[in-house]
């Protein structure tokens, strides 16, 4: 059920006084139901800065991505659900379909066993699963290093997919087109090949819901397309998985299969970019970059006149920090914590992170100062997570 | 005493405050300077300059103008060093306690700079 205007602006009242309420929760969903993604991730985005171990946040963060078409931001935010609560049905779901979508059959067969087994009256559930299975079994064989042969009944061209390619005509295992209702998001109509004939359709799921997964437009189009069972990112003809980011189970295939990998890895690079970002999208703020203690840009971007600047601004600040340090030592001043620089056009945050490196946010002058200090402050917390979660060099 | 002792003095008045200099920012030279007893001025001038002319360098690279103040914080003490106009190419760098009010000190090297002007 949509959210009421009344409650949209008690919610808005409530994150405004406090940026860390948990009202910024149903906000971003009731902004998400509304269209209107952006101010939805802003928000979530934020809300995780403060809660930064809020399971539903980063599942409602997770379905933002993949309606905005990032599977694979999608994926590491359900991913990171799940490792905070591995109960957790929604997340289990999504990420369960969207490993039939990218047909990751392994690792959809994992996360769909223990979703079917959560929610056994679930079809569609079930039908992913039983399609999951049916795929990992063929395709078990054939992972392993080395071009994937044919698949008996297919054409040349139609052996793109991942596992064996699906074929429309022999009414063989399907391939990703065989579940085009994986994202129920987009009410997806695709009904694509399937096994046995029972096709997996879409559209089934709730727009309210947050159990809905990816959008299927990619899947929706091979099911259509008929032969070719085209893989959302194609090319990985070798492996029993084709994704487009270095899943676990796509490299270290079927047989070791799974996300084990990135259940207990370390935290991706993108989520500390997508908060650097959020960071630089602030009003009057230039940028906001992280670098390491040689002087490279670990995450952010500075853009002055159309153009990042980061590179350049790492380079000369490369060591500033062992610079600061030397001074204050001097004066008997314990550790710098922060160097504010102000020009006649902007104010310069630099601030020390964990392993020599520095932060750095810029904002014009319009912006107060004491404003820049907290955003500088968030960036800072922000690398501290990431890089005491394992993400330093 | 130079033309710059009083505007020291000024600067020095500021509760919290543990000196002030006048610095060369391109050779972190000491101009004029009234500092506590213990502050290694010299050190301090040279290591505030170089901070000062790196710190220039950035903000010129990323294109967002000519460094005009600088602000260092420390877990025991603050370290200022202003570019007012008035002063070409020497800096104002101040020594002081963490708990000083920033907020006067900066009064402080304003009027220093509009009085240079």
């Amino acid at each position: 059920m949509s959210a009421t205007p009344t409650q949209v602006r008690q919610w808005s009242e409530e994150v405004a006084r406090d940026p860390g309420n948990l009202a910024f929760l149903p906000l971003a969903e009731s902004y998400r139901e509304q269209g209107r993604r952006d101010a939805a991730l802003r928000l979530c985005i934020r809300g995780l800065e403060r809660n930064p171990e809020n399971v539903e946040a980063h599942h409602l963060l997770g379905v933002i991505y993949a309606e905005g078409g990032e599977p694979v931001k999608a994926f590491d935010e359900w991913d990171i659900a799940l490792r905070l609560s591995p109960d957790h049905r929604a997340a289990r779901r999504a990420i369960g379909m969207l490993c039939v979508e990218r047909a990751d059959w392994p690792a959809a067969v994992r996360h769909l066993e223990r979703a079917v087994a959560d929610a056994p009256d679930d079809a569609e559930l079930r039908s992913a699963f039983d399609l999951a299975r049916t795929n990992a079994a063929v395709s078990a064989p054939m992972a392993r290093p080395g071009p994937a042969p044919a698949s008996p009944g297919s054409t040349g061209s139609a052996a793109l997919a991942p596992p064996p390619a699906a074929d429309s005509t022999g009414g063989g295992v399907g391939g990703v087109g065989g579940v085009g209702g994986v994202g129920g998001v987009g009410g997806g109509t695709a009904a694509g090949s399937n096994v046995g004939g029972s096709a997996v359709s879409g559209g089934s799921m709730a727009s309210a819901d947050l159990n809905r997964t990816v959008d299927s437009a990619p899947s929706a189009a091979a099911a259509r397309g008929g032969s070719t069972s085209a893989a959302p990112p194609a090319g990985n003809a070798g492996g029993s998985a084709s994704t487009d980011r270095p899943m676990a189970a796509g490299e270290a295939g079927a047989a070791a299969g799974t996300a084990a990998g990135a259940a207990g890895g370390p935290p991706r690079w993108d989520s500390l970019q997508d908060e650097f970002a959020a960071l630089g999208a602030e009003r009057g703020v230039v940028g906001a970059i992280l670098l390491d203690e040689q002087g490279y840009v670990i995450a952010g971007e500075m853009t002055v006149n159309g153009r990042d600047r980061a590179p350049e601004v790492a380079a000369v600040l490369s060591g500033a920090s062992s610079e600061a340090e030397r001074a204050v030592k001097h004066l008997g001043m314990g550790a710098w914590r922060g160097i504010l620089l102000e020009t006649p056009e902007a104010t310069v945050r630099l601030a020390p992170v964990a392993d020599g490196g520095m932060l750095a946010v810029a904002a014009r002058r319009e912006v107060p100062t004491g404003w820049v200090l907290r955003l500088a402050a968030r960036a800072r917390d922000a690398a501290a997570r990431w890089l005491g979660a394992g993400g330093g060099p | 005493m130079s033309a710059f002792t009083p505007l020291l003095d000024s600067v020095n008045r500021v509760r919290g405050v543990r000196g002030s200099m006048i610095v060369a920012a391109d050779d972190g030279l000491i101009v004029e300077a009234d500092l506590m007893i213990g502050i290694a001025g010299p050190a301090v001038a040279a290591l505030v300059a170089s901070l000062f002319r790196r710190a220039r360098r950035s903000v010129q690279a990323a294109e967002l103008g000519a460094a005009a103040y600088l602000q260092v914080e420390a877990d025991e003490g603050l370290l200022f060093a202003a570019a007012p106009p008035g002063l070409g190419d020497l800096l104002l760098v101040v020594v002081a306690e963490s708990w000083v009010n920033v907020g006067l000190v900066r009064l402080e090297a304003a009027r220093v700079a509009e009085a240079l002007a």
